[in-house]
């Protein structure tokens, strides 16, 4: 899979490292068993120090999401998907919350805020070369 | 042990400019060091101290536990520095000044310095007086690092190069950091390419240092949140400017913006444990914050 880094993300390069291997296992493009990069060669790779990815490997195998194996590199671990996706879905619905408290503090209603979301999934969608969706109300 | 130790150190210059004011700071082994600072906050002065270029004017500084002055080739032979305004000899050829550091340092790694020339795309026969900024910059990176010492000092090593040439730059180090195990200090403005490779930041500000923090710890633990008109409560931005944990306040457009050193999701709490007389108040788009951002909050418009 492909990591990328961005510094101006208010999240550490190592949680930015885990939540990228997190998202990979929930949606299913990492499956159990499958190989991760060596902490070095993903270091090199990002151009960041090499024990920000110790780091975020650490942690993720302490969190149970993947294994290391002595001699043999660091897998996917059995058994996680499905919990990762729940957790997934829950920070997703925190996070929808947030918003609503921002659009709300910002005397913006339901239209108004339905058409911001609308603007923001399709134009995401358009940056990384997916097809557009676009919601059936959506004016954009 | 401790690889480099500033203790109470100070440093004035002739006119009563005090370039450092009481700078404390210890390194361990190992550790990833970021610099920051405004021009002319004394990151070159303290840097300058560690190769013995500088003398502190008081308090005490210590590299691998030597006095740097006193233990010179010592100290000289396990640091590796490069300087804000390298000045190399003009008439020189590259090949001589990779010689000549051969012959100082023991440890010094021609295949390194070989592949180095060819990464950096550099003739070895070039004088170094016909070459760019950039490409005296990458010649003196070499020279820092080809004895892969325990201790390199950088100051300011992005300084006139390219994108390209920084990132080539970062790989550089980080591949040593990853062989050598290094200790690092290194003074950038450039927060984007620090946050790669530190661990911790240093932010010094007229000679003192302002916040010393591990890099991750910093993303986590600010964040800048919002309060809406009708819930600030009155007095507000006096009671909290200056306050331990909160960085920076301005009240624009009718909101209060105020940057706070908590995690986002516990910003409500930690405003009303500042503001115990008005228990209703709400933080509102409370986002994490950027180093750089961070670093202008602290630094910008201080007096």
């Amino acid at each position: 899979m492909l990591f990328t880094i961005n510094p101006n993300d208010g999240l550490p390069i190592y949680r930015q490292i885990m939540r990228q291997v997190k998202h990979a296992v929930a949606s299913g493009r990492l499956a159990p068993g499958d190989k991760l990069p060596s902490q070095r060669d993903l270091a090199s790779e990002l151009v960041v120090n090499h024990l920000t990815v110790k780091k975020a490997y650490e942690v993720l195998e302490a969190e149970g999401i993947i294994a290391t194996e002595r001699g043999r590199g660091t897998f996917v671990a059995a058994g996680v998907p499905d919990d990762l996706r729940v957790k997934g879905l829950r920070d997703i619905r925190a996070r929808a919350r947030d918003l609503a408290d921002a659009a709300q503090l910002m005397d913006l209603d339901f239209k108004g805020y339905r058409r911001l979301v609308d603007r923001a999934w399709t134009e995401r969608r358009k940056e990384k070369g997916e097809r557009a969706w676009t919601s059936s109300n959506s004016r954009t | 042990m401790d690889i480099v130790e500033f203790e109470n150190v100070t440093r004035a210059y002739p006119k009563k400019v005090m370039a450092l004011r009481g700078v404390t700071l210890a390194l361990p082994e190992g550790t990833v060091c970021g610099l920051v600072g405004r021009n002319g906050a004394g990151k070159t002065t303290l840097l300058r101290m560690i190769p013995a270029l500088l003398h502190p004017t008081e308090g005490v500084v210590r590299v691998f536990g030597l006095d740097p002055w006193e233990s010179q080739e010592e100290v000289k032979k396990q640091t590796g520095y490069l300087s804000e305004n390298e000045v190399l000899p003009n008439t020189v050829r590259i090949r001589d000044m990779t010689d000549l550091c051969a012959s100082l340092y023991p440890n010094w790694d021609r295949r390194m310095a070989v592949e180095l020339l060819a990464r950096f795309g550099l003739d070895s026969d070039r004088k170094l007086g016909a070459l760019s900024k950039g490409q005296k910059r990458q010649v003196g990176l070499l020279c820092a690092v080809c004895h892969k010492p325990r201790l390199l000092v950088l100051d300011e090593p992005a300084g006139g190069l390219d994108p390209v040439a920084r990132r080539e730059f970062l790989e550089v180090v980080i591949n040593l950091l990853a062989d050598a195990g290094s200790t690092v200090i290194f003074s950038s403005h450039i927060l984007s390419d620090l946050e790669r490779v530190a661990q911790r930041l240093v932010v010094l500000h007229e000679g003192l240092i302002l916040l010393d923090r591990p890099v991750d710890e910093l993303k986590e633990n600010v964040c800048r949140v919002e309060v809406a008109g009708e819930k600030i409560p009155p007095g507000a931005r006096d009671l909290l400017t200056g306050r331990k944990g909160c960085f920076h306040v301005v009240q624009k457009d009718g909101a209060l913006k105020v940057t706070l050193q908590c995690a986002p999701d516990e910003a409500t709490e930690f405003l009303k444990s500042l503001l115990p007389e008005s228990p209703d108040i709400r933080a509102g788009n409370a986002v994490a914050l950027s180093l750089e951002d961070i670093f202008i909050e602290l630094t910008g418009d201080r007096p």
